[in-house]
């Protein structure tokens, strides 16, 4: 192997003694199913493991395979995991992307890449380092079928050389990424790392400044995907029946629940599930099954995402109406109609909150990490059973199918809620029951199961209009008590949903609000505003609708408050804007990032600098 | 409009080149996968058929195969889920003159879209369903479609497929078609005489194609790629035109039925409402040459 050059200009710039250590991103740039995200997982777990704070993100095409791919990982000493804007560190893979990808860069920037490539032509203010990956796999993979899938493993080890990565945790990511099973394709792999580092070794000299240091700030985290964290949730919970429709980006939740589930819910003594999955004809189909495995009294759910949850808005109304309970996940992609299915938005906020027609209301819960996706299902079952009705559960593409280091999963300390199911004993005792009326001053009727063995048991439900006794009627004092009696259950829903997150600077006069993913962006964005603009402020971070009192009590404490939102018309803020008073409507202002990447902290400072006229 | 491009170099030129949006090539289907196939036999057939070009219409659904729309330098739309035979319904009835071609796949004809396609072939309404059958739902990774054979293994059926699956011809025929026939990729020619055939023949046409999802399907049911599924294709197909559609009943390994099984002349959708309403209103009847205001 020859030395090679590394440096492509007299321009080139020089080496420099100012490392910047544990705080850049790297960005691979590949072909979609190449087998990259097998490196790019490694490549993460390693560093991880070194204990830097990692987050990686997926940037798919709409593509089962062929098109351009980009995996970003961050590594932050200072442990933030939103998107960074600006790549620090480019793995050039794909031809086809490549000069696009290496204009973009910031000057300083370095690029691994496919010598063949000749990136180092098209700029001279970055740090090139070409490698002969063609030349390179050959001797580690004889088998010419496998060498498409191992070529992408011996970046990892140029990678690991350049940054200083520990070869032995880079050989403990891999092998763990393989499993025993496959400990054959692992050390194929491995030879393939090894190759990649021998030669970074011998032929690359590193004039970059990013570096790695090992730290301890990843001790007794874990790395999971907000899908999965998900369906842990629902085992939890105690789901029984699951119906569903695949559509991206929420498939994997159901994919991974099925597992879960066969893991989990086997009865040993019988050894019979005791759970149905079940895969319907369409999302129309899946949350029928669903309300009417809810009417029986199972624990039942649907995931879906935003084109299954406008298919879902007939049967959400019927839920509604007849008080049936229901959980929906919608794992949020870019709308409107097909949109950008593997993009991510929270953008069905508006229309969720009163899905079909008529007047309805329904509560959201807004996960912001997999230890809330965990809690929040727990939390959605609950709430589902013991208001009667359908309760959403919004996550988005960046929460759902990137992995996040996140804490463990706290276990339940309380028992689940099944809500008010009366039981024959119960009828005895009480000698009948009234359906829809109002007896606990909450709004929320007491329910009995079909097959409940009493003669006062059964009772008709409807999605036509009804009186306390689930009698069908026409009367105008009927429909309006009991639509009286619906919207007062909403407003009982307030002291029982998950409170928000609220952190308050006595110093500060602006204030912030955001949900869900978008807390990364905005917690870094905090920081950037404190240290660059010398900007105090406080947060709130809520966790569900409909908003509880915190939010009313948070804007009237700030004189400005920027309320952040995933989609182009602020639906976060239209949202509030129906609820609170004039005055506080007035205090608001509109944050709003609509580009279908992951909100990164930058766009938000940038933002909210420029409207506080900084 | 359809407007073909001028042919600017003849003799360089893939006769398939000027009905392809070439712009949007390379496609996005993966290596080995038949739709592509299918987009090619699609644009010989227009050559043979001789239609007027500025007269045909596409319209595609969600998935793989709802990609094809997308591609051909025709007017075409790519409806949301499920929804391509209602939104073709519109089409035909809105402009009775247009040739509408829904192309899609079998999840999307045949799941979510199931209601609207046993309508369409009730109504025998004047429009062509080339349905792309892979077995599988492959634009969302692999899940079971309800086509996809008994045994057969995918994500949500990691121990096998359970659930019997639907005989789509046999579907088509049963709900009224006035035209049903089926192949794989592997028999390029006579699906390419099919397409041609339902271009010029009126009615409800269905035609499904078997084909691979080497990704997806073959894989994980480890029949092996591209190349072996269309050895397979060739091993294990029967020509039997005429065939009972009860009898064309797919499974995992077995044979493949293929030919054309119903070719009949029904009056079609407009031709009812024209005989109904005339019969009963007589004079009063007047239809209008189409609904596009001009």
């Amino acid at each position: 192997m020859s030395t090679i050059e590394v440096s492509a200009a007299s321009s080139q710039p020089t080496r420099t003694d100012s490392h910047v250590t544990n705080d850049f991103s790297i960005q691979v740039a590949t072909v979609n199913g190449s087998g990259s995200q097998t490196a790019n997982t490694v490549l993460m777990r390693a560093l991880f493991q070194m204990g830097i704070p990692v987050s990686g993100k997926n940037l798919f095409p709409s593509n089962i395979a062929g098109l351009p791919t980009w995996f970003t990982i961050r590594a932050s000493k200072h442990g933030y995991i939103g998107r960074k804007k600006e790549i620090d560190f480019l793995v050039a893979m794909n031809p086809e992307t490549a000069q696009e990808d290496v204009r973009k860069l910031e000057p300083g920037a370095a690029v691994v890449y496919d010598e063949p490539l000749k990136l180092n032509t098209v700029r001279s203010d970055l740090h090139f380092y070409p490698v002969p990956f063609d030349r390179l796999v050959g001797p580690v993979c004889p088998e010419a079928r496998l060498r498409k899938l191992v070529r992408n493993m011996i970046y990892d080890g140029v990678v690991a050389q350049l940054l200083g990565i520990d070869m032995e945790e880079m050989r403990t990511a891999l092998y763990k990424q393989f499993g025993p099973r496959k400990a054959k394709a692992a050390e194929l792999n491995w030879n393939a790392v090894k190759a990649g580092y021998d030669f970074a070794a011998a032929n690359l000299v590193k004039t970059d400044r990013y570096r790695v240091e090992r730290m301890n700030a990843t001790a007794g985290k874990i790395i999971i995907e907000g899908n999965a964290a998900i369906a842990l949730g629902c085992v939890f919970a105690g789901v029984t029946v699951v119906s569903w429709y695949p559509i991206t980006p929420s498939s994997s939740v159901i994919e991974a629940l099925t597992t879960y589930l066969r893991r989990f819910r086997i009865d040993k003594e019988t050894g019979k599930a005791t759970f149905a999955v079940i895969q319907a004809e369409d999302e129309l189909a899946s949350i029928g099954m669903v309300i009417g495995a809810s009417w029986a009294g199972a624990r039942a759910m649907t995931a879906t995402s935003g084109p299954g949850i406008s298919l879902m808005a007939e049967f959400t109304g019927l839920g509604y109406y007849a008080e049936v309970p229901a959980v929906i996940v919608n794992v949020q992609r870019v709308g409107p109609s097909t949109g950008l299915p593997t993009r991510t938005m929270q953008g069905d906020i508006l229309s969720t909150a009163v899905l079909s027609h008529g007047d309805t209301k329904h509560p959201i819960l807004f996960p912001s990490s997999p230890v809330e996706c965990f809690t929040m299902m727990i939390s959605a079952f609950d709430l589902a059973e013991y208001f009667q009705t359908p309760v959403f559960v919004f996550s988005d593409l960046d929460l759902g199918m990137n992995n996040w280091m996140s804490d463990p999963f706290p276990y339940p300390t309380e028992p689940i809620n099944r809500g008010k199911v009366l039981t024959a004993e119960d009828l005895d005792r009480l000698g009948g029951f009234a359906r829809y009326k109002d007896v606990d001053g909450d709004g929320v009727g007491y329910r009995t199961l079909p097959g409940t063995r009493h003669p006062k048991a059964a009772y008709f439900t409807r999605g036509s209009g009804h009186n306390e006794n689930a009698g069908y009627s026409e009367r105008e004092d009927d429909y309006m008590n009991n639509m009286d009696r619906l919207a007062h259950k909403f407003e009982a829903m307030r002291s029982r949903v998950p409170a928000p997150y609220v952190d308050i600077d006595q110093r500060a006069h602006v204030g912030i609000i955001c949900a869900g993913t978008s807390r990364y962006a905005v917690e870094e964005s905090r920081d950037q505003l404190r240290d660059e603009y010398g900007l105090q402020t406080s947060y709130l971070r809520l966790k569900a609708y409909p908003f509880t009192p915190q939010l009313s009590e948070f804007i009237r404490r700030h004189e400005r408050v920027y309320v952040v939102d995933q989609n182009r018309d602020g639906q976060l803020l239209q949202l509030m804007r129906l609820e609170l008073d004039p005055d506080e409507i007035a205090k608001l202002r509109s944050v709003r990032y609509y580009g279908g990447l992951p909100l990164d902290a930058r766009t938000v400072t940038a933002e909210i600098a420029a409207q506080e006229g900084f | 409009m359809s407007a073909l491009l001028e042919v600017t170099n003849p003799e360089v030129t893939n006769p398939v080149e000027p009905f392809l949006r070439m712009e949007r090539i390379p496609h996005i289907w993966c290596p080995g996968c038949g739709i592509g196939t299918t987009v090619n036999c699609f644009t010989r057939a227009l050559i043979e058929s001789k239609v007027d070009l500025d007269r045909v219409a596409i319209v595609s659904g969600i998935g793989c195969s709802g990609r094809v729309a997308g591609y051909l330098r025709l007017d075409s739309f790519h409806t949301t889920h499920g929804r391509a035979i209602p939104f073709a319904t519109g089409l035909k009835l809105a402009n009775p003159s247009l040739n509408v071609v829904v192309y899609s796949g079998d999840g999307d004809l045949f799941a979510i879209g199931g209601n609207h396609l046993i309508h369409a072939a009730r109504r025998n309404l004047d429009i062509k369903v080339i349905c792309i059958n892979n077995l599988i739902y492959a634009m969302t990774g692999g899940q079971t479609a309800p086509t996809t054979p008994g045994e057969a293994i995918t994500t949500t059926a990691p121990y096998g497929c359970y659930e019997p699956a639907f005989n789509l011809c046999a579907l088509a025929d049963s709900a009224g078609a006035s035209y049903v026939a089926r192949w794989t990729t592997y028999h390029v020619r006579q699906l390419t005489k099919s397409m041609s055939e339902v271009m010029r023949k009126r009615g409800f046409c269905f035609i499904e194609i078997i084909s691979p999802c080497p990704t997806l399907y073959q894989r994980r049911n480890k029949m092996g790629d591209g190349l072996d599924t269309m050895k397979y294709y060739k091993q294990k197909s029967k020509v039997r035109h005429g065939a009972p559609t009860s009898e064309l009943a797919i499974t995992k390994d077995g044979e493949i039925v293929v030919g054309k099984f119903v070719d009949r002349d029904r009056p079609d959708y407009l031709e009812l409402m024209r005989s109904r309403l005339s019969e009963q209103l007589g004079d009063r009847y007047v239809e209008t040459e189409n609904l596009v205001c001009s």
